[in-house]
């Protein structure tokens, strides 16, 4: 019986160290200021597995605020295998005067399976690189440069939210249950202007073309076939594969990131991540909010939430179209700018349609409920997209509507924004 | 003692599960350190140049049409 017990004991003692090995584990961390500089490096060690580090800082056991240690470089925010590694810390461009005998560097170790928060993709080197820098955050408010109100965050750098994996009624109300068994990244922003043309080279594929603020605007005209590919390209596998082609905007990501589920999102995460919790007509969780005429057309509520035709889309009240020479106040509007849903996620709501990955049926199609990936393709040639335009009132707007866009069609009024599913 | 041993056994098998299902980070700290990063205006006889290592470089020679400026204070915004 005693033999039993203590048998118990090595068990759990060799699963421990099993389960100890098989985790990133950092050691004999260490942090001195640069001699003449105002830098501060943080050195540590890391064993068992590749693992993510971020870096927070306590003084006193206080921790400083997130948006006080931003300007951080070195193996800090990236992948970064086993070994001895450095993190320089610029308290100078944090504006952080310190002077202290208690402060600690405070490193968080992700796994790679559980990465942070909030990932950035930097596309500054351009169009002909071979390489886009991916950097990990853990939070928004660690972001550089001043955080999200920075434009840099929608002109040569995408940012990404992790969702949490969970439950919903997606659909009309009642609506249908749907359980995503999976986090994923969601972009923060619609791709812009200037993000399109950071990778593609394409410098003026958009019909709103103002100096002032066309960079930002969200990018439109659109085509599955340019997001993804051809069906002769291998643009169309989903969801049978995840393939598209190299040279596409998702393919030319993937590669230059080394992040190989980026890609549209399904409809199934499009509508989780819009309601972000909320079971009402729009994002905001607001139940007073109703679609009853003429709501459907101008709606107060939609207002503060995202550009469509009533709010600035269109001119004259609504009631003409923009053409190409428009002022900035119409047409599409500058990423961002709307009231963002409680993930932090903005223009869910309007400005511009967004594609789906799945193709298109007429009814919500979810196959048993379970990450749901919609419809087999077969005849169809048109593409489900969400969330509504500038161009749109409010009734096509909501969490819920849905509609179809063929795959090579390019309208101005549809764009798209990144997703990324996890293992 | 048997009893003892069952609780040791249970405690373990439950920090090991608890590991196992963890979510999130891992926090590690340094030891405390002295840390003096002021500036040179507030530091007397300190002779430290100040770096700021923090830009960012944008080449925006292909895009003739785009917008150059990133500080949110130059833009005119219409809602």
């Amino acid at each position: 019986m005693k033999s039993k017990k203590g048998l118990m004991v090595l068990a759990s003692l060799t699963l421990i160290a099993w389960t100890l090995a098989a985790q990133p584990v950092v050691t004999g961390v260490s942090m001195a200021r640069r001699a003449g500089t105002r830098i501060v490096d943080i050195n540590y060690t890391l064993s068992g597995e590749d693992a993510i580090v971020t870096l927070g800082i306590t003084v006193g056991g206080v921790a400083l605020p997130t948006d006080k240690v931003t300007a951080v470089s070195g193996a800090a925010g990236r992948i970064v295998a086993p070994g001895t590694h450095s993190i320089a810390w610029d308290t100078a461009a944090d504006g952080v005067e310190l002077n202290t005998t208690a402060a600690k560097a405070a490193l968080s170790v992700w796994a790679t399976n559980d990465p942070p928060p909030v990932l950035v993709i930097d596309m500054g080197s351009g169009s002909g690189s071979s390489e886009y820098p991916v950097t990990y955050y853990a939070g928004v408010e660690a972001l550089p440069y001043g955080g999200l109100d920075n434009y840099i965050y929608r002109l040569n750098l995408i940012v990404m939210r992790r969702i949490k994996a969970g439950s919903f009624k997606m659909g009309v109300p009642p609506g249908v249950n749907v359980t995503l068994t999976k986090d994923f990244y969601a972009g923060v922003f619609e791709i812009t202007q200037r993000q399109w043309a950071q990778v593609t080279g394409e410098p003026t594929r958009s019909n709103f073309l103002d100096r002032e603020t066309q960079a930002c605007r969200a990018v439109e005209q659109l085509s599955f076939n340019s997001i993804r590919g051809t069906e002769a390209q291998g643009g169309w596998g989903w969801p049978t594969n995840t393939g598209v082609y190299s040279e596409s905007f998702v393919g030319r990501l993937r590669a230059r990131t080394g992040l190989a589920t980026l890609d549209l999102p399904t409809e199934a995460q499009w509508e989780y991540a819009c309601r972000a919790g909320t079971t009402t007509v729009f994002n905001d969780g607001n139940a007073v909010a109703t679609l009853d005429a003429p709501h459907d057309l101008t709606n107060q509520w939609l207002h503060a939430l995202g550009r469509y035709r009533f709010n600035g889309g269109y001119v004259n009240e609504g009631a003409t179209a923009p053409g190409t020479a428009v002022p900035p106040a119409y047409g599409t509007h500058f990423a961002g700018m709307y009231q963002p849903n409680g993930w932090g996620l903005y223009d869910m709501h309007g400005n511009v349609y967004e594609l789906c990955l799945d193709w298109w049926s007429p009814t919500l199609n979810v196959g048993n409920g379970i990450d749901p990936t919609g419809p087999d393709r077969g005849a169809s040639e048109t593409i489900t997209k969400r969330g509504g335009a500038y161009s749109s009132t409010a009734s096509s707007c909501t969490s819920a509507f849905r509609i179809n866009e063929g795959t090579s069609q390019a309208n101005t009024y549809v764009g798209m924004r990144l997703f990324m599913t996890l293992p | 003692m048997m009893e003892k041993n069952m609780k040791t056994a249970a405690v373990m098998m439950m920090f090991t599960a608890g590991l196992v299902c963890a979510d999130g980070p891992w926090v590690v700290s340094s030891a405390d350190v002295a840390l003096d990063t002021r500036s040179k205006s507030s530091l007397i006889a300190d002779t430290d140049e100040e770096v700021d290592a923090r830009s960012y470089t944008e080449d925006l020679s292909g895009f003739s049409k785009i917008d150059t400026r990133i500080n949110r204070g130059t833009l005119i915004m219409f809602m």
